[in-house]
């Protein structure tokens, strides 16, 4: 119901805080917003369940973290309790020292830890529930068409592959087989492979069919081999450059230089033929006034953050040892925290929704 | 419109050729219909009308194709995809995106239309179709025969001059089957629409087909001709066919309507009577083998079983109808013990399922599931039967008659992929019977069987039943239940709604009953018309009743 530019920028205004703060308020102000967000309109997607997984992901992830830091880090000044010691130290070097001093900064420290993993991870859970897949894949540039396509196929394989892997399995099963061992697999693989294989052969025979690889203009070929003679320079570029970086520390900019250069070469080639397959697009995406306001909000709470990041990026951090201050609160970077939610106040009213 | 001159084709690594010097000529808007054996090139030829054939597969091509004055072979199937819509068996693996709407414009899109026609395009096929309300719809949420109607639309937005069907209905229940054949003989009447179509489900289509191509495969000539002319002489022919046939009766009826008439007029006062020895006894008498007592079960909170009760003694064969998505499979699964009742009990022998274990189950119960490639994984017919023997504690070999029955022993050393659908079928059946079970579960055992291989199937299941096994099998194919089932239990939304002796069952219902059961459908001949009076279900019911 938004555009996918819309939700990408929606995905950056929701990361980027993520990684600039370690601050707990802001955190959870981003998490809320996002919960809010999935709640108002992500609940009628096709994937929704997966939502409530990595939530389940997120909050143990959470509970690990804030759970193991205090027992292992005994630094800080604030003792909250001493719990009887458990080391592991083989010839004398302390490996791992569990319980003893528990402090108040590690068990923050910890928690905030835990906040910021469950962040991101809500933020792609979210993410994943609200655009939509296939046109997401679509908004990839031309050049790139193919290997969308091939992606794309690959996702809706893997479905498929499990389904028929558990037919497969129930089949074997009732037929009396058994698995003790690796060679016990051969019944469930190879019906696995040679029907996905039968089944791309037939999805290749039928975008065959239906003209799939477009209306290619003929090349001479001369040209052909230019094209692949320029893909092998870019690469070689690319490959230099890289090298350049470890051996020649000193003259960067040469290693710089030899990447960008390769990577645009790279990319020209692929445009230029990516132009040469002619084909149309069905579906232009409404870009409706919400889709403006919620860019709109996400850039804001991108400059918001960036610029704190830059020129004031004290109120950003949070670092509880060696003594514990609680986090300082700015009323502008809370705002800007609780962007993600803009898609849900803007989105149309329940029943009106088509996604 | 068509024409083909003198195709001979093989394909890759194999010496004998599909196609030998076959020759076709078709007019713009004909409707032709492609029946023959499994295997005998049926596929090949509808392949080769839009260059798939040899472009795709490789193999020796020789002789000439002209389609709406293109060659295919020359124009490959990517250049005549403007030209020939094709239309394949599976439903589910003919799809490249999503939803409705992005499949209709797939291949627009690939030619390069602008937009506007594109939009104009996909209204008009959403409408033509009859399918506008799914057009936002995921494609996997879609039942087999809207995944079909889709897959034509997916073609048609094209415009092609013509339209190409390889068995569009063979993985579809009846009433899907139904609205995908009508779909086709509206394009037909309404767009005059050149149709080519293969299918096995003669009785449903023959009345829409203006001619038929019989191919016998074996390297035999084939037969080209009016349905009636070409039905006379092919021993593919529905029940309605032979018995007008056996009966000599002039025209050929193809509908029921038409040979109602004829029976009327041809046996204007018939003494029919069907024998009491043809009823079945009654179930009581049969020892209980599956006890199947208010069973419930629900997949994710969508209920599948609702308090279904079930009992099938030793000797029995009983059939199990009813729609797509009816509770059929899973009642099977039930009681194979793959799927635990989440209320109510499944007892076999007396003794629970849920007690048994699955191990001390499936050696006494065979299951043949509806895809046997899920079965079939070793490189030959004897090394999976072996394999069967093997998991199941038995030694090696054994197996010769069992192989002799299904017609399979010379195809002992093939590799199982490589036979065709009808022969893969009877390999998994024999690489589930090869352990001799005492309960044996079919489910859809008939999909891409021919006639003859049908009548065979039913035959051998007879011969089980006879020596004392007990069969379920889970069909929609009514000629086979009429042919060969002692009961019949219809299923509806998880419950039995009928359960009955099959004569009794099938008569005079309006889905469920076979040809010679419709062609017979009133009192004439019967001491005692009733409604419910049992009545023909066969071609043999009404030769034997007629010859008395």
């Amino acid at each position: 119901m938004y555009h996918t530019t819309t939700w990408l920028l929606w995905l950056l205004a929701a990361l980027l805080p993520t990684m600039l703060t370690r601050n707990p308020l802001y955190l959870i102000i981003l998490l809320l917003a996002v919960a809010v967000a999935y709640s108002t309109i992500g609940r009628s997607s096709p994937v929704a369940a997966s939502w409530g997984l990595f939530l389940r992901v997120g909050l143990s992830l959470a509970a690990f973290s804030a759970l193991i830091n205090p027992l292992t880090a005994h630094y800080g000044d604030t003792l909250l309790l001493t719990l009887p010691r458990l080391s592991l130290r083989p010839g004398g070097i302390v490996l791992l020292e569990l319980g003893g001093r528990i402090t108040l900064e590690a068990l923050s420290y910890g928690l905030v830890n835990g906040l910021s993993l469950m962040a991101i991870l809500l933020v792609f859970a979210t993410f994943n529930v609200l655009v939509d897949h296939h046109q997401l894949l679509r908004s990839i540039p031309p050049f790139l068409y193919q290997t969308g396509m091939v992606v794309s196929i690959a996702i809706a394989f893997v479905p498929q592959m499990v389904v028929s892997l558990q037919e497969i399995r129930e089949a074997q099963t009732i037929r009396g087989h058994r698995f003790r061992g690796i060679r016990d697999l051969l019944p469930l693989f190879m019906p696995l492979l040679t029907s996905g294989l039968e089944r791309a052969v037939q999805l290749a025979e039928s975008m065959e069919a239906r003209g799939f690889g477009g209306h290619i203009s003929h090349s001479h070929q001369k040209q052909g081999l230019a094209y692949k003679a320029s893909i092998a320079l870019a690469l070689f570029g690319l490959l230099v450059g890289m090298f350049w970086h470890s051996y020649f520390p000193a003259a960067r900019w040469v290693g710089g230089a030899l990447e960008a250069g390769g990577l645009l070469l790279l990319i020209w080639t692929l445009r230029t033929l990516g132009q040469r397959v002619k084909r149309s697009r069905y579906r232009r995406e409404l870009w409706r006034r919400r889709d403006t306001l919620v860019s709109a909000v996400s850039l804001l709470s991108l400059a918001v953050f960036a610029l704190f990041w830059l020129w004031c990026r004290k109120a950003l951090i949070f670092y509880p040892y060696p003594s514990f201050t609680p986090p300082t609160f700015n009323p502008l970077l809370g705002l800007a925290s609780a962007a993600p939610a803009a898609p849900a106040l803007t989105a149309p009213k329940k029943g009106k929704i088509r996604l | 419109m068509i024409e083909l001159r003198n195709v001979t084709y093989s394909y890759p690594d194999s010496e004998a050729p599909v196609l030998r010097d076959l020759s076709l000529r078709l007019e713009e808007g004909e409707f032709l219909l492609v029946i023959g054996a499994s295997g005998a090139g049926k596929s090949t030829l509808l392949r080769c009308l839009n260059g798939l054939v040899p472009h795709f597969y490789g193999g020796v091509f020789q002789g000439g194709v002209r389609v709406a004055g293109h060659d295919p072979v020359a124009e490959s199937p990517r250049g005549m995809s403007s030209l020939v819509g094709f239309v394949f068996q599976d439903p589910e693996a003919q799809f490249v995106v999503d939803t409705v709407e992005d499949e209709l414009a797939f291949a627009m899109e690939n030619h390069d239309l602008p937009q506007p026609l594109m939009r104009k395009r996909v209204e008009e096929v959403l409408d033509q179709l009859d399918i506008a309300p799914l057009r936002h719809r995921r494609i996997s949420t879609l039942s087999g025969g809207e995944k079909q109607r889709v897959a034509i639309g997916a073609v048609l937005t094209l415009q092609p001059k013509v339209l190409v069907l390889d068995e569009p209905t063979s993985q579809l229940d009846p009433q899907a089957a139904e609205e995908v054949l009508t779909t086709l003989q509206k394009l037909n009447a309404d767009l005059g629409l050149t149709i080519v179509l293969s299918e096995h489900r003669l009785e449903r289509v023959v009345q829409y087909a203006d001619r038929i191509l019989y191919l016998p495969g074996g390297g035999q000539p084939p037969l080209i001709g009016e349905p009636r002319d070409v039905l006379a002489q092919v021993d593919l022919a529905p029940p309605l066919a032979r018995l007008a046939r056996t009966l000599g009766w002039e025209p050929l009826p193809l509908t029921i309507k038409e040979g109602r008439r004829l029976a009327m007029h041809q046996i204007p006062n018939p003494k029919f009577k069907i024998q009491t020895s043809n009823l079945q006894p009654p179930i009581s008498n049969l020892q209980p083998v599956i006890d199947v007592r208010n069973l419930w079960f629900s997949y994710d909170g969508q209920e599948a079983l609702r308090g279904v009760h079930l009992t099938v003694g030793r000797g029995e064969l009983v059939a199990l109808m009813g729609r797509n998505g009816s509770g059929k499979t899973t009642l099977l699964k039930q009681i194979v013990g793959l799927l635990h009742p989440q209320r109510g009990r499944v007892e076999l022998w007396g003794q629970e399922t849920r007690q048994m274990g699955t191990e001390a189950i499936v050696r006494r119960v065979g299951y043949v599931p509806q895809n046997p490639n899920a079965l079939l994984f070793a490189d030959t017919l004897r090394d999976e039967l072996d394999f069967t023997r093997r998991s199941h504690g038995l030694p090696p070999g054994g197996y010769d008659e069992l192989l002799r029955t299904l017609q399979m022993e010379r195809h002992i050393n093939a590799y199982p992929r490589d036979l065709s659908a009808g022969e893969r079928q009877r390999a998994a059946l024999a690489a589930i019977l090869v352990a001799d079970p005492e309960v044996i579960l079919l489910d859809e055992p008939t999909r891409g069987l021919d006639v003859h291989q049908k009548h065979a199937l039913g035959d051998f299941l007879m011969g089980l039943r006879d020596g004392g096994r007990s069969v379920i099998i889970a069909t929609h194919d009514v000629e086979l239940v009429a042919r060969c089932a002692d009961r019949v239990v219809i299923l509806g939304e998880g419950q039995v709604v009928v359960d009955g002796p099959a004569r009794e069952v099938m008569t005079d219902s309006l889905v469920f009953s076979s040809q010679m059961n419709k062609l017979f459908r009133d009192d004439r001949g019967f001491d005692t018309p009733s409604a419910t009076q049992p009545k023909f279900l066969t071609v043999e019911d009404v030769l034997e009743a007629v010859e008395r």
